[in-house]
């Protein structure tokens, strides 16, 4: 080997050695970088979870007093309802007193109060949302809305016609809430 | 998370829940009812009834008006249940092709499982 090479190759692991240096820094420098990575990730993860269990507790706190205000407003929510009710029980109240008053009433005079009377309890009804269902002797029996408990075979009547209304039928807010009863023609 | 529910297909009433936040919650039908009768219909007019309209017509229209059908699932028609529900039951039970015991309405047949699935549907478009 000519001395000119031995330079070459001298030079070569110099330069060899010199790169090898700068790799051991640069990997001392990554490995505090990442070091420093993982101390921030774990703070940000410490973070998260604790503002988890805020949240966590939160929504809980949220949903017990949702709880808690809903059984409030249960408690009161036929307030209204029974306010009115309050009414037609002071109606029946004063008509009894004036039938007890010894005076005589005749039998059409005290039809006609109960009338008056029913005819108010019915508006407190459909005040609060409950009408009764319409129907009429001869119409189709429809189960959306009736209730089939006795049949009948009438020749004087169409198929599936109702023949007798047995008990009347109310929707509270357009749901049905009890259907009409009634007796169906069936041929 | 897809939601948990849970079906009560009952031989009388159906009932559907659901998981919320760890509590069941029970689904309320259209009617603004927690049970729905497992009741199936089929009207004169070919129409389907489920659940309680199917109930409240079953004594216009017996024959055609189907409940209790969990009894008849994975039944033969000449086990000693189906002999019993035969004779107890006012609409049509006919053998299938294999023999398990099926229901014959205004002329077609069907399969229990079919009309357990009737109440099914029945159940999932309320919820």
């Amino acid at each position: 080997m000519s001395s000119e090479n031995r330079e070459d190759l001298y030079s070569e692991s110099n330069e060899l050695n010199e790169t090898s240096q700068d790799n051991g820094e640069s990997n001392n420098e990554s490995i505090d970088s990442k070091d420093q990575e993982i101390e921030n990730l774990r703070k940000a993860l410490a973070e998260a979870n604790e503002n988890l269990l805020r949240v966590k507790a939160d929504a809980d706190n949220f949903r017990k007093r949702i709880a808690k205000d809903f059984e409030e407003k249960l408690k009161y929510a036929n307030q209204s309802l029974l306010m009115d009710f309050i009414t037609f029980a002071d109606n029946i109240d004063i008509a009894l007193t004036h039938l007890r008053g010894g005076e005589d009433f005749s039998i059409d005079k005290i039809r006609e109060g109960f009338e008056l009377i029913l005819k108010q309890f019915k508006d407190i009804l459909s005040k609060h949302g409950m009408k009764e269902i319409c129907c009429e002797i001869g119409d189709q029996f429809d189960p959306n809305k009736h209730e089939a408990l006795m049949l009948d075979a009438r020749d004087d009547f169409e198929n599936n016609a109702i023949t007798m209304v047995l008990q009347k039928g109310y929707t509270l807010n357009d749901r049905v809430v009890r259907p009409t009863k009634v007796k169906v023609n069936k041929k | 998370m897809g939601k948990v529910i849970g079906i009560d297909l009952g031989t009388t009433n159906s009932v559907v829940a659901v998981m919320e936040n760890g509590q069941p919650k029970v689904i309320i039908n259209s009617e603004g009812m927690t049970t729905t009768p497992s009741v199936v219909a089929f009207t004169d007019s070919g129409e389907r009834l489920v659940g309680m309209l199917a109930k409240r017509q079953s004594i216009t229209n017996h024959e055609n008006t189907i409940f209790s059908i969990k009894r008849l699932i994975g039944r033969k028609y000449d086990a000693s249940e189906v002999l019993k529900a035969r004779s107890l039951l006012p609409y049509k039970i006919v053998p299938a092709d294999n023999n398990d015991a099926w229901v014959e309405v205004r002329g077609k047949k069907y399969s229990p499982q079919e009309i357990s699935a009737m109440i099914l549907q029945k159940l999932k478009k309320n919820s």
